[in-house]
Order: structure tokens, then C-alpha cells, then sequence
């Protein structure tokens, strides 16, 4: 059976992709309307494509490509969807999300920061015992102060880090629409955020960001972008499509 | 067809990339939750259920700790009280480290995903 590769879930009504844009395995990419949207496909054998850094880069430049021509819903690598009519009823069965998150996604992008910080990795503070412990105190004292002391420190850098995200979000929330926030993903990350962010304000927010970065509180910042919003799309709804696992067998869930 | 350009995307980078890529992996490594299934290769069953049963001793010895340590702050123990539990959970620690010495697991392997409260360790 002819498989249907999918990089996304457009509007059916758009900017033609320009003609030289090619999908995986070289196939030409095509649109498969259903109403006011459209799939956004190109024709694949059934056992997919492997995961390499080749493949990634071309889906991605699909899909960076059809954002150019209007809002896309982006679907995550390796997703293989069945034949014309399988397409069409996932497009029939999820229409209102899918209009409602295009329609959300109108005219913006996705912005990545990410923002490390030394505090949390600083050399850990061999004694935290408190200067007014008894001395004769014994081993069990000693260890139970100690852990305390260890406590209160990661907390005090906590609370610190959580300060800086706060004001972090203060500057930069007026400039966006919406955020994904990971917090304290490893003790040197202390942010990994996705920005949803519309074309007229991009050069406002990049110089947000920037006005952070020469506040100089020994944050470093990594700003990416524009990306197709994926951290803002609905995935596709479980069951609708497969996904490859990493032996490339197809499974239909 | 080009390739998009992805130097292009970089708008500010300040020190060196390849500290973002490393913190990056660790966060995808990080938050590994229990494995959806345990091994039962019967060459390694008894480490798995090794670890399963030292995860949950683990996690109840830090919640008895933290209890402990709220207790003190509250100074509602007294010195005898707070050396007697003191003792008890320095022993308690030595023993999790003898044990896990004996299954060949490490301080790392008994970490434990609790959803939105973070990691155990």
C-alpha cells in the first residue's frame, strides 16, 4: 500500500511551495486537501525513512519552507500516514483543532532561549556545619546539621534562580504570545524556552534579549530562530498516525 | 535545494556552544522515568529487582530525612533526640551504600522520575 510521509497540516488555501522544494527520498511535495485544510505529504515506500541526520534536515527544510507561504501545523520526523483516504479522515476527524491552532499560529514563529548559569554547578561548600554547633556535639548531630546546611544552600540557589527567571519573563513576556518554560532541566540549565512570538514584534523581542544579555547578571544566553512552532502545534492525536520506531518496522497503532 | 542555512537561526550566543549542546543532553538524559518494563533475563533479574526495591527504600530514607531536618528547624527536638536520629540515618546511608555496592548499581541508578515535583536525586 502507498504510504503518505507528513510534514505538517496546513491551510488548503496558501502560497504554492516553491517548485524546487523535495521531500524525502527526492519525491516531490504535494498538498492533500480536505476542505479549508490540507497535509502537507510527499509519497514514501511503507517502512519509512531511517533516522539520520540526512533525512532530519531535509523534513525540516520542508517545513521551514511551507511556513514561508502561511501557518503550519509542523509534525515531528517519521510520521507516516496511510493511503489518500486515511489522510483525509485524520484531516476530517481532528478539522476544529487543527483550524483553531492555525488560526492561533497566524503570522508567528517559535523562538528557543536557553540560558545557563554557574550558581548551580558552584563547588559544593565542604562544611556546613553551623558556628555555634556544640563541639562535643557527636556523629549524629554533625551529619544531621550538615545535611541541613546542604539544604538550605540548594534552596537559597533556587530561590535566586527562580528570581532570574521571573525577571527573565517580566522582560520578555509583553513581547510575546505564549511560552514553554523548563526550569532547572540540570543544575547549569537554568531555562529552556520556547517563545511564540509574531513577525512584526521578532526584531523587538531578538533586542529584548539582547538588553538581558548586557544586563550581565553571568547569565549566557542562547537565542534560535525563527522555528516553525513546534512546541506550540498540538501534536497529531495519538492513534492518527505512526510514528517509526528506531528498527523501522511499521506498526499501526 | 539549499539546506537551510542553521547559522542563520543564531541570533545571540554568548560563550561557547558546545556547553548549551552538553546541558542539553543531560537534560534529555535526566529525566529518564522508571523503565516501562523490567528486564527478566534471569542473568539480571536480580539487579533489576535490586534496584526497583533500593529506588524505594531510597526514597523513603530521603523523605524521613527531610521530616527530620524540618523537625529540627522547628526546635521541637532535643539534642539527644536529634544525635539518636542523626545516628540512625548515618547508619541507614552506609548500609544503602554497602548494598548498592553489592548489586553494582550506582548513587545515579536508584534516581526516580516523580512527574512535577522533579527527580528524586
Amino acid at each position: 500500500m502507498q504510504s503518505h510521509y507528513i510534514y505538517g497540516v496546513v491551510e488548503s488555501q496558501r502560497h504554492p511551495l516553491a517548485p524546487d522544494i523535495r521531500g524525502l527520498g527526492g519525491m516531490p511535495v504535494y498538498l492533500i486537501p480536505w476542505r479549508t485544510l490540507a497535509a502537507l505529504v510527499s509519497d514514501a515506500p511503507t517502512e519509512g525513512y531511517p533516522a539520520d541526520p540526512a533525512h532530519a534536515t531535509c523534513h525540516a527544510a520542508v517545513v521551514e519552507a511551507a511556513m514561508e507561504g502561511g501557518p503550519i501545523l509542523p509534525v515531528r520526523f517519521g510520521t507516516l500516514l496511510g493511503g489518500t483516504r486515511r489522510v483525509i479522515s485524520m484531516l476530517e476527524e481532528h478539522s476544529t483543532a487543527f483550524e483553531e491552532s492555525l488560526q492561533r499560529l497566524r503570522g508567528r514563529v517559535e523562538m528557543g532561549l536557553k540560558v545557563l548559569w554557574e550558581a548551580g554547578v558552584a563547588p559544593p561548600v565542604e562544611d556546613h556545619l553551623p558556628s555555634d554547633l556544640d563541639p562535643s556535639a557527636g556523629p549524629g548531630r554533625r551529619y544531621l546539621f550538615q545535611r541541613l546546611g546542604e539544604e538550605q544552600t540548594s534552596e537559597a540557589i533556587r530561590v535566586r534562580g527562580e528570581g532570574l527567571i521571573q525577571s527573565i519573563q517580566t522582560a520578555l513576556d509583553p513581547l510575546t504570545e505564549a511560552s514553554t518554560l523548563r526550569r532547572f532541566a540540570t543544575p547549569r540549565l537554568l531555562l529552556d524556552a520556547a517563545y511564540l512570538v509574531s513577525r512584526e514584534r521578532l526584531d523587538m523581542f531578538c533586542q529584548g534579549v539582547e538588553r538581558l544579555e548586557e544586563r550581565g547578571s553571568g547569565l549566557r544566553y542562547l537565542l534560535s530562530g525563527p522555528w516553525p512552532p513546534y512546541s506550540f502545534a498540538h501534536p497529531l492525536p495519538s492513534g492518527a498516525a505512526m510514528t517509526l520506531s528506531d528498527t523501522q518496522t511499521p506498526r499501526w497503532s | 535545494m539549499n539546506p537551510p542555512a542553521f547559522e542563520d537561526k543564531l541570533h545571540l550566543a554568548v560563550g561557547n556552544l558546545c556547553d548549551f549542546q552538553e546541558e542539553m543532553e543531560r537534560a534529555g538524559s535526566a529525566t529518564t522515568p522508571l523503565p516501562a518494563r523490567i528486564n527478566a533475563d534471569p542473568e539480571r533479574v536480580e539487579q533489576g529487582l535490586a534496584k526497583l526495591v533500593l529506588t524505594l527504600i531510597e526514597l523513603l530514607r530521603q523523605l524521613m530525612e527531610k521530616q527530620a531536618l524540618r523537625r529540627i528547624e522547628g526546635g521541637s527536638l532535643t539534642s539527644e533526640e536529634i544525635e539518636r536520629m542523626g545516628l540512625t540515618f548515618l547508619r541507614l546511608e552506609a548500609k544503602m551504600g554497602e548494598l548498592r555496592a553489592h548489586f553494582g548499581l550506582s548513587e545515579a541508578d536508584l534516581n526516580l522520575s516523580l512527574g512535577p515535583l522533579g527527580d528524586l536525586m
